[in-house]
């Protein structure tokens, strides 16, 4: 990868996404207004296409996080719970969750509150602390909560009495919401909403693995953010309409040589939840030391791609199993490793997050694997989600500049002499 | 040709002024809040060490956290490549690296060819840097020195179980009232460094062949030294101004790149 003579602007689909975000939360202020639809706040990866079907309005507590550490707002939420006596190293998502939910009923002004649910479904597929999360939640709410029990899929675990498992589950969930709601459940409505997500999930991953081209036309922190619509949004039809948007972008890019930044020397592999709150010290950062981030296992969350209409309950079933943090840690090192192959990745950077253990704790191993497998260097940085005080930009950029001085020094062109 | 190599470390300020391939002088100054002071002093001082001044450097390169606040040095570069550059110079055969400074430890692994192949270092906070040992030392009441000397009588080394700095001074202050004695108390202390830096050296995959050597402030305590030696069961080569290896380091690179633009 050399130096480029043209370079991209922010992408057109920043702009779209950026409305499909914003139009989601001001119909969901709207409907607890007018009190029109039950609404439910879940987990990324809980079986939501059922909640779709019965036409609740959808929330996702981790999404909000997300956004309130992006716009340096959950230090407020984090610190509510810390006054009350929430420990520090307490998982800052829980954490920033705990405390709007708090602020909210306490009137303390939190930032842009997700509207209060009626109900509350946990899976625990992404994480073994969050059905404690949800419980505080249905104490605080005083709402009802459901939860779905994910066994890991691990060798040894018959996959088949997983999915059965979750699939019971799901029938339990569907008649709860039938007597909640008092409507009957429609499963010609639940083929629907699995046939926009099966082809929002197709758009996606397809956008996604635009980057394999060489030179990148984006970096996967301007890819990143679009895991919004496929988590949040899929059982609307135009979400397939704004991935196959963006990969005509893509594709105009790369049909005309642009690039997302000047002087791209590395095709760098990401792990891990981002910094939300250094995104953008982390782009400039990177961009300055000519490494570009092309991919993540982090897509992999929000893939959703085994949806099916026409197997839609198995397949939203298997969804929820097949969840990617819910695999062992020796699938997800070669999932890894393959995407290092596909993407033909020279390097990685591992952000172990602080207060979010369940996810960072595989990191060393993943690694050390594909170090050992393919001879690549590899880095980790520590932070974390969404609290700042994990985080040090000096320590972090002097890791990220010696990542780049050894790549450049391990360069074979560069030949025997260190410099 | 003389160049130099400026280290600005958390604490202490180091440079290396080098002419030809072998003749060098050195100096370090703590390093206060005047970035560019300290740099542009401790670079006249070992200029000066070695007959010359300032103004003969031909090219300098800045590394250690205030590496941007030195605007006359042509480059910077980050002290975990210098001190891999300085170190593999001493000792070609040197394969991992251990560096406790002031408020930060390194351990960074080399290839044959002195290229840094892995590094590692510590998460934010002072556990297991130089910093841990002199807030015990003067929660103690004695120099780090002494502390050191104090560790080596030590029959009965206790465990500290507060990897943090602040919270060992309380676990320090309890044991003192517990009378226990302060000889026990330094051997714990030291004891602690070197578990944090035992973990971080293995983090880093450092093999069984090639030489271990130890740089920055801390290498000049001969207890933690022995102590990583035993944890590692393998020799560990000290340097002798250990402080001042990733300065030498910066004035390698800066050598190498003399008359390359």
């Amino acid at each position: 990868m050399g130096t480029q003579a043209k370079i991209g602007n922010r992408l057109e689909s920043q702009n779209r996404l950026g409305k499909l975000i914003a139009d989601h939360y001001q119909e969901a202020r709207e409907i607890k207004e007018s009190g029109r639809k039950p609404i439910v706040w879940t987990t990324t990866a809980a079986p939501n296409e059922i909640l779709w079907a019965m036409d609740f309005c959808v929330l996702f507590p981790e999404a909000y996080a997300a956004t309130c550490g992006a716009r340096h707002a959950a230090y407020r939420h984090c610190k509510i719970t810390e006054d009350k006596g929430y420990e520090h190293h307490l998982c800052t998502y829980c954490r920033n969750g705990l405390g709007s939910t708090l602020a909210d009923i306490e009137g303390l002004d939190p930032f842009d509150p997700l509207p209060a649910p009626d109900l509350l479904l946990v899976a625990n597929n992404s994480c073994s602390l969050i059905t404690k999360w949800w419980e505080h939640l249905s104490h605080y709410w005083n709402v009802p909560l459901i939860h779905i029990d994910t066994p890991y899929i691990i060798p040894g675990v018959p996959e088949k009495d997983v999915i059965g498992h979750i699939k019971n589950q799901i029938g339990d969930l569907i008649r709860f919401l039938e007597e909640f709601t008092g409507k009957k459940f429609d499963h010609d409505r639940l083929r629907e909403v699995v046939k926009n997500g099966s082809e929002s999930a197709k758009g996606y991953t397809d956008m996604i693995k635009m980057n394999k081209h060489n030179p990148a036309p984006s970096t996967y922190f301007d890819l990143m953010p679009h895991n919004f619509p496929n988590l949040v949004l899929r059982y609307k039809p135009e979400v397939a309409d704004h991935y196959r948007l963006m990969k005509q972008e893509m594709n105009e890019r790369i049909r005309e040589g642009i690039v997302p930044f000047e002087n791209m020397k590395y095709r760098v592999y990401w792990d891990g939840i981002p910094y939300w709150f250094a995104m953008r010290f982390l782009s400039k950062k990177l961009q300055s030391l000519g490494i570009c981030l092309v991919t993540s296992a982090y897509s992999q969350l929000f893939a959703f791609d085994r949806s099916d209409p026409a197997r839609p309950l198995d397949s939203v079933a298997e969804n929820t199993a097949y969840f990617y943090l819910n695999r062992d840690v020796r699938y997800k090192a070669e999932y890894t490793e393959q995407l290092y192959r596909d993407y033909d990745l020279e390097a990685g950077i591992f952000a172990y997050a602080m207060t979010c253990k369940p996810f960072s704790i595989t990191m060393h191993y993943i690694a050390d694997y594909v170090q050992k497998k393919l001879g690549v260097l590899s880095t980790i940085i520590e932070g974390d989600l969404v609290d700042d005080t994990f985080f040090d930009e000096e320590k972090t950029g002097i890791r990220l500049e010696t990542f780049a001085e050894a790549l450049e020094s391990n360069k074979p062109s560069v030949g025997k002499s260190v410099f | 040709m003389i160049v130099a190599g400026v280290d600005i470390g958390s604490q202490t300020s180091k440079a290396v002024v080098l002419k030809g391939d072998n003749i060098y002088r050195s100096a370090l100054f703590p390093t206060g809040t005047d970035l560019y002071a300290v740099a542009r002093k401790v670079v006249e001082n070992a200029a000066q060490e070695l007959g010359h001044t300032f103004d003969d450097i031909q090219r300098i390169v800045a590394t250690g956290y205030g590496r941007v606040s030195v605007p006359f040095a042509a480059d910077t570069m980050s002290e975990i490549t210098c001190n891999a550059v300085g170190a593999y110079h001493f000792y070609p055969d040197a394969r991992v690296i251990v560096d406790i400074g002031g408020q930060d430890s390194k351990a960074i692994k080399l290839n044959d060819e002195g290229k840094v192949v892995n590094f590692a270092m510590n998460d934010k906070c002072a556990a297991g840097t130089g910093r841990f040992l002199e807030v015990a030392a003067e929660t103690l009441g004695v120099s780090v020195a002494e502390l050191a000397a104090l560790s080596r009588r030590s029959g009965n080394r206790i465990r500290i179980s507060s990897t943090c700095t602040v919270f060992a001074q309380t676990e320090i202050v309890s044991l003192i009232a517990r009378r226990t004695p302060q000889e026990d108390i330094a051997a714990g202390l030291h004891e602690s460094i070197v578990s944090r830096v035992y973990g971080l050296v293995n983090s880093i995959g450092p093999g069984d062949t090639g030489r271990v050597v130890m740089t920055g402030g801390v290498a000049r305590n001969d207890a933690i030294v022995s102590l990583l030696a035993n944890a590692m069961k393998r020799e560990i080569t000290v340097p002798e101004d250990p402080q001042i290896v990733t300065a030498f380091g910066a004035a390698l690179v800066a050598r190498s790149r003399v008359g390359s633009e």
